[in-house]
């Protein structure tokens, strides 16, 4: 065809905060075709955990990800877990939840942020991410560190959370809470935001499974899929349900993640009223032996999983880290294609990509 | 959580538990089937064992894992699921990039360059023999 | 001193790119200029185009592929090209130093002026960092213009 243009967008684009490139082939102003081009942040993560003493992983595989850290070292100890046959201690399960619900909290308010600013709604950007400041605030007044916390250990978690300091996260998210009703009804309902999201870059739910689409964005084409339904950890005991949407375009999407937002708050408050006193680390003795484990939780932007298989000596013989954004891009081929050019950032942010996660 | 294997040359490799074995020839067969069934693709693990690569496809269906593991020679090539589901295009070809493992039927084929630059070393994901 | 030589002290405007990072350290960038750091107020401004940047602001650890992207946008900018390396993975590799599609830090690629440890680095210490960078302005002017002498 010749009126066929390609464009690069990207891999330094203002809209990504990180470097993602898209060959968009346009027609005039619509995309007929995309291709994503990744390898911008690869770093072989997955080998460097073989080379590494599998103690020291934790710290590694908590640095594919800055924003969901804690989640990739919970997933990370869980498989060493299974495969070691470590009971964990009441409470370490019930820390686990309460920072990794920390953390999706967090995560979705710079989420809602960055899709304001994509439609150049930037004083809703820095309202989010004022707020998304308090989060970062507890955990560092809990571990110490603000965005990579290094509180998972293989066998629980390597600080306690104080009494003084749980009182005083509760009283921070009842603060969020308020604040977020000021402004989460913005995303929901104002005319300009629906503008830009409703019918964009729509997923339909027979197409969901092909894609192989995860989290918040399989939520919002109205299928029920969340980790946190397993049961894992202490969520068998927070009576956790899924947040679903039907429509699939990115209203939905922003729907699931502002709703996901005070499932979190509700998830936390019962956590610490729940919470258990004790131990929080279990001894160890060894190395992982010959064996394999699978394990899954969920991170704010879906189902991550990794396979480990350890070898008997203190060098793991192989970790495979499936990221929830590594499952989202191929969607981005099928939400793009018929839509306009400037609609284009807000379906790529839309599946809020993490392309540190993606390539490792 | 494994059982050995008792075939000679993969002695020292743990299997997986639960995982169905299944070979190059019936792999597209069983996985349409498990798409009928309504089976989503969550990943593909590659594990290099010297002669052979093992190839595991994880599925799940209503939050159970369904673990397939596949055994081929390393010249060998494997069908390309992305026909089925469209997704195995971009785990496929990482595969194919870090492992080397051949495919037929890509859907979408990077040449073997979807992370790493023009002039690195390819397949930096197999063991290394002499270190 | 010309209204030039002032303006890009006064209110310079920041390029990020991020090389390779784990996010961590591009949040906290992007943190500083949310209401509770709020760089704009010392004039700072974050700009997407590199022709108009002053400071460039570098995350994670450099990868053969961003290595080139890098290059281009180092050329790409008017000099004095102050480049500021953010969190320990710019500066040395760090956690990542084993892994085999990393360089190094990314002195490795382009010179860098200031370096901001830490892991990730505070947004404060990425502020202080910013500001070392705006004083080593007039120096880096010196010597630039004097080796633009010596090839003349
Ligand atoms: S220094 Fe740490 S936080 Fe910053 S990019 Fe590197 S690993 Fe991530």
């Amino acid at each position: 065809m010749s009126t066929r243009t390609v464009i690069p967008m990207g891999p330094q684009h203002p809209v990504f905060p990180e470097p993602l490139q898209l060959k968009l082939s346009l027609k005039d102003e619509k995309i007929v075709d995309v291709a994503p081009a990744l390898g911008y942040v690869h770093r072989g993560i997955e080998k460097a955990a073989e080379k590494n003493d599998f103690t020291q992983n934790v710290f590694l595989v908590e640095r594919i990800c800055g924003i969901c850290s804690f989640i990739h070292a919970v997933c990370y100890c869980m498989a060493i877990e299974d495969i070691m046959k470590i009971e964990l201690p009441p409470r370490a399960n019930y820390l686990r939840v309460i920072w990794g619900e920390l953390h999706r909290l967090h995560s979705h308010m710079l989420w809602l942020g960055l899709l304001a600013d994509s439609f150049g709604f930037e004083s809703l950007f820095m309202k989010f991410w004022e707020i998304r400041e308090r989060i970062l605030d507890i955990l560092e007044k809990t571990t110490g560190a603000r965005v990579i916390i290094s509180a998972c250990a293989i066998g629980g978690v390597r600080r306690d959370i104080s009494d003084e300091h749980l009182q005083e996260i509760l009283t921070v998210i009842d603060k969020c809470e308020k604040e977020l009703n000021g402004i989460i009804p913005v995303v929901m309902s104002d005319t300009t935001v629906k503008r830009r999201t409703v019918g964009v870059g729509v997923i339909e739910k027979e197409k969901a499974i092909h894609l192989g689409i995860v989290g918040p964005v399989l939520r919002a084409s109205g299928i029920a899929q969340d980790a946190r339904m397993t049961g894992y950890g202490a969520y068998k005991y927070l009576d956790f349900k899924p947040v679903v949407e039907e429509s699939g375009d990115c209203y939905a999407r922003a729907v699931v993640r502002a709703k996901e937002t005070y499932q979190s708050i509700g998830l936390l408050r019962k956590a610490i009223n729940q919470l258990p006193s004790g131990d929080i680390l279990t001894k160890y003795k060894g190395n992982p032996g010959k064996a394999a484990a699978v394990s899954r939780v969920e991170q704010p932007r879906g189902e991550l999983i990794y396979y480990v298989e350890g070898n008997g000596t203190k060098n793991l013989e192989r970790v495979r880290v499936r990221t929830p954004t590594f499952s989202n891009v191929p969607a981005l081929s099928k939400m793009l294609p018929g839509m306009e050019l400037a609609d284009a950032p807000v379906i790529v942010l839309s599946i809020d990509p993490c392309i540190s996660c993606t390539e490792r | 959580m494994t059982q050995t294997d008792t075939q000679p040359q993969e002695k020292q490799f743990p299997v997986l538990e639960g995982a169905e074995n299944i070979t190059i020839d019936n792999l597209t067969a069983r996985v349409k089937k498990l798409d009928e069934e309504g089976y989503r693709l969550l990943t593909a693990t590659c594990l290099d064992r010297g002669e052979k690569y093992e190839i595991y496809y994880h599925f799940d269906k209503d939050l159970t894992m369904l673990h397939l593991r596949l055994l081929v020679n390393k010249e060998e090539e494997v069908p390309s699921l992305s026909l089925i589901y469209l997704c195995a295009f971009l785990i496929e070809n990482e595969m194919k990039e870090l492992f080397g493992v051949k495919f037929s039927g890509l859907f979408v084929n990077y040449g073997g360059r979807l992370f790493l630059g023009e002039d690195s070393d390819i397949t930096p994901m197999l063991k290394c023999v002499d270190c | 001193m010309s209204s030039f030589d002032t303006s890009n002290i006064k209110s310079p405007w920041i390029l990020h790119y991020d090389t390779g990072s784990c996010n961590g350290c591009d949040i906290e960038v992007l943190a500083c200029l949310t209401p509770l750091y709020d760089v704009e107020r010392f004039g700072i401004l974050n700009v997407g185009n590199p022709r108009h940047a002053d400071i460039l602001v570098i995350t994670g650890a450099a990868n053969k592929r961003s290595a080139r992207v890098l290059r281009n946008l180092y050329e790409q900018m008017p000099d004095p090209k102050m480049v500021v390396a953010v969190g320990i993975c710019a500066v040395s590799g760090g956690v990542l130093h084993n892994c085999y599609n990393v360089l190094g830090g990314v002195d490795k690629v382009i010179p860098v002026d200031v370096y901001v440890p830490g892991c990730a680095a505070r947004p404060e210490a990425i502020i202080d960092g910013i500001v070392l960078a705006l004083q080593k302005i007039p120096e880096k002017r010196k010597l630039l213009k004097s080796r633009e002498a010596k090839t003349a």
